[in-house]
């Protein structure tokens, strides 16, 4: 220190040094801010894509009622006994052909 | 600093330095510098405490105005399903087609001078221009109305009023057409969510289920008496969003969102839809002006099906008629007539004034009482109480009547439920009529006890008939599924309930008032009724016929009650028009809920488990 008088620089170095505490501080609080201002935009991030996948669920939730409806119309019981019995020629079984099983 | 530095500095060279430094140093300059740049950061600082703290109200609400966003999420009114899960009733997300006319006529001109008025020149070229378009030249309103499917001249009509803000162009239009409408691009033509309901199984439930207005609120049957739990809450939320609209801060909830319940009913769509199209075809062929029908769970009072003609599809409006949408197994009332015999004999039997071996005279086949006449169609001559239900014996079942004192017979109406709501919970339910009066002449007696001067709703008589299929249970009516099990009542004595239950084996026998209502394998008890339906001033030529009835005999499982209202033409007898509906429906129930076949004569081939 005493050697080199002049050179601003480590005159500079040797001062931060002196006051160490502070400015490991100091660095500290920088770090937790530029962090924080990260993990804000992390957060933000987080929140569009949650808000997105919701509005993804919506949408599949939509498509699956109509889907439902679809079904339910397709499926309506009486639809399906004159399909059988008008198209596929089916009927109803007698006693004659048909065989009880117990279950146990 | 310095502290440090000034003794360990050698004074030679330090000044040299100085003195190159401080050659050209002026203080004043060095004071203006300094004041300048103070007075700069005196005003930024200034600044700063202004805004951060006497007015930070102003720039927030600045920023809030440009970011902060409410969003509404849309609750869908609940689902409406059968007991195997299957949606009777589903909400799907429909649009509103609304119109803004002020913004359409600043774009659209409706008269050629009008539209030659709006011309301007513009100041610099001198090109005319027009700044309306001709409405009835434009390609796009056509468009509009045609994938809406109004009438043009109705759009145009509606835009032209004056100082409209608002009109609805549609209602409850869907998605496809929605986009196609955004892409026309079309001044003053904007969409707003809404609900639309759908019913899958159309007119098959309509009566029972009811049906919503255009804003989501049951105005009938299920949908209404249960609007406040299948509706739920559409929920508010503060968010904070970016340039591009995305959401990146939710900031609070305003209004909490409130799921819609889902209902399940404990109505089998299976039966339901047998039941339906069974009643329908009995009630067309017959020429009758409505029906009703009731299947009930003897062992927990649940309604399996429960069905009505006319109905009409709840999913076309143009349908829509006050009087098809009526639940009459709920809310219409007749003379129950010859269905009540077995209550009575029950009733004969619970006070001890006859026993199930007793053998009644009936000799000549009618007989006085209070002066006046009462008939059966044939002399039957002795009959045991058995015979009395099959052949439906006015004289027998008068002389068992005559027996009782009217309040034990009325006690024992009552305990069957008749003249008393049955618990079933949906609005509009009647609970007919059992007049209660201490003074009854015997000729009253004697007609109350097969069926005249008291009234009753199919579902009333359906209830009456399970409590006898279930020994003298009563179990509250349900059609909402519950998932605690019903808990019942005793109100007859079981040996006699399951006495009765026997007795009325006969119908569908040989001889039998109701052969039709014969199911293979299985035994029926039931009884026919046809009451002539009472008009003004005594009784007219219409019929009420009625069949009601129990299965299997042995072990029973279901009850059902049918009722057609006015049969026409010579077959208007309960067991040629009501009969055969009950086989039907009663063959469907069992099978489909794999009932042990109890009737030992059929040829089932039968494997045994080890």
């Amino acid at each position: 220190m005493s050697g080199n008088r002049d050179n601003l620089l480590l005159l500079i170095l040797a001062d931060l040094r002196h006051y160490v505490v502070i400015v490991i501080l100091g660095i500290l609080i920088l770090i937790s801010a530029l962090y924080n201002i990260y993990t804000t935009h992390e957060t933000r991030e987080l929140v569009t894509k949650k808000e997105y996948l919701s509005q993804q669920k919506d949408n599949l939730m939509i498509e699956w009622r109509n889907l439902l409806i679809e079904e339910h119309t397709l499926d309506e019981h009486s639809r399906i006994r004159s399909v059988a019995i008008h198209k596929l020629s089916m009927a109803q079984p007698t006693k004659n052909n048909s065989v009880l099983v117990e279950i146990r | 600093m310095n502290r440090r530095r000034t003794p360990s500095k050698p004074k030679v060279i330090s000044q040299t330095r100085k003195k190159k430094v401080y050659d050209n140093y002026s203080s004043g300059r060095y004071i203006f510098v300094a004041v300048a740049m103070g007075l700069i950061a005196i005003v930024l600082i200034a600044r700063l405490a202004f805004i951060q703290v006497i007015e930070p109200e102003y720039l927030s609400n600045q920023a809030d105005k440009r970011s902060l966003r409410i969003t509404e999420s849309i609750a869908h009114r609940g689902n409406i399903e059968d007991r195997n899960g299957e949606e009777l009733a589903v909400s799907v997300p429909a649009y509103a087609i609304w119109v803004d006319p002020k913004q359409v006529k600043k774009h659209f001109a409706f008269t050629r001078q009008e539209w030659k008025d709006s011309i301007v020149v513009n100041p610099k070229t001198g090109v005319e221009r027009y700044t309306k378009k001709y409405f009835y030249e434009s390609k796009k309103w056509p468009a509009l109305a045609e994938v809406l499917d109004v009438n043009i001249d109705n759009i145009a009509a509606m835009i032209q009023k004056p100082n409209s803000r608002f009109a609805y162009l549609k209602r409850q239009v869907n998605d496809p057409i929605v986009k196609y409408i955004k892409q026309l691009k079309l001044p003053g033509i904007a969409s707003q969510l809404e609900s639309h309901r759908f019913y899958p199984t159309g007119e098959i439930n309509a009566n029972i289920l009811g049906l919503t207005d255009l804003d989501a609120q049951g105005i009938e049957g299920i949908e209404k008496s249960y609007n406040k739990f299948l509706q739920g809450q559409s929920g508010e939320r503060r968010v904070r969003k970016d340039r591009l609209g995305n959401v990146i801060d939710n900031i609070a909830v305003v209004k909490e969102k409130k799921l819609a319940g889902n209902l399940q009913l404990t109505i089998d769509q299976r039966i339901q839809a047998v039941a339906y199209s069974e009643l329908k075809r009995a009630v067309k062929i017959n020429n009758a002006s409505s029906g009703s029908i009731v299947v009930i769970d003897i062992h927990n009072g649940e309604i399996y099906a429960m069905a009505n003609y006319p109905s009409f599809n709840p999913n076309d409006r143009n349908q829509y008629q006050a009087y098809k949408l009526r639940n009459r197994a709920i809310t219409d009332t007749f003379e129950p007539g010859s269905t009540v015999k077995p209550l009575v004999v029950a009733s004969a039997l619970i006070n001890h004034k006859t026993n199930p071996d007793e053998i009644v005279d009936t000799n000549p086949g009618w007989m006085h009482v209070g002066g006046r006449r009462v008939r059966d169609g044939h002399n039957y001559g002795k009959i045991s109480l058995a015979k009395i239900l099959k052949k439906s014996s006015n004289v027998g079942v008068s002389k068992l009547a005559l027996r009782l004192k009217p309040d034990q017979l009325q006690q024992t109406f009552a305990d069957f439920g008749l003249g008393n709501d049955t618990g079933i919970g949906l609005i509009g339910e009647s609970a007919g009529r059992l007049p209660i009066r201490h003074r009854w002449s015997d000729f009253e007696l004697a007609t109350m006890s097969f069926g005249y001067g008291i009234t009753a709703t199919t579902l009333q008589l359906a209830k009456a008939y399970s409590i006898l299929g279930s020994g003298g249970m009563e179990y509250p009516i349900s059609i909402i599924k519950s998932a605690t099990p019903a808990v019942g009542r005793q109100v007859i004595p079981k040996h006699i309930a399951l006495e009765v239950v026997g007795m009325m084996e006969g119908v569908t026998e040989v001889g039998g008032t109701a052969r039709k209502a014969k199911v293979d394998g299985y035994r029926i008890a039931g009884k026919t009724g046809t009451s002539r339906k009472a008009v003004a001033g005594g009784y007219g030529d219409d019929y009420v016929a009625v069949f009601a009835g129990i299965a299997p005999a042995t072990r029973p499982r279901f009850a059902i009650a049918v009722m057609i209202n006015e049969p026409q033409g010579d077959r208007y007898y309960a067991g040629d028009v009501a009969a055969p509906v009950f086989a039907a429906v009663m063959k469907s129930s069992l099978l489909l809920s794999h009932v042990l076949p109890d009737d030992r004569d059929q040829s089932y081939t039968y494997l045994e488990a080890k």
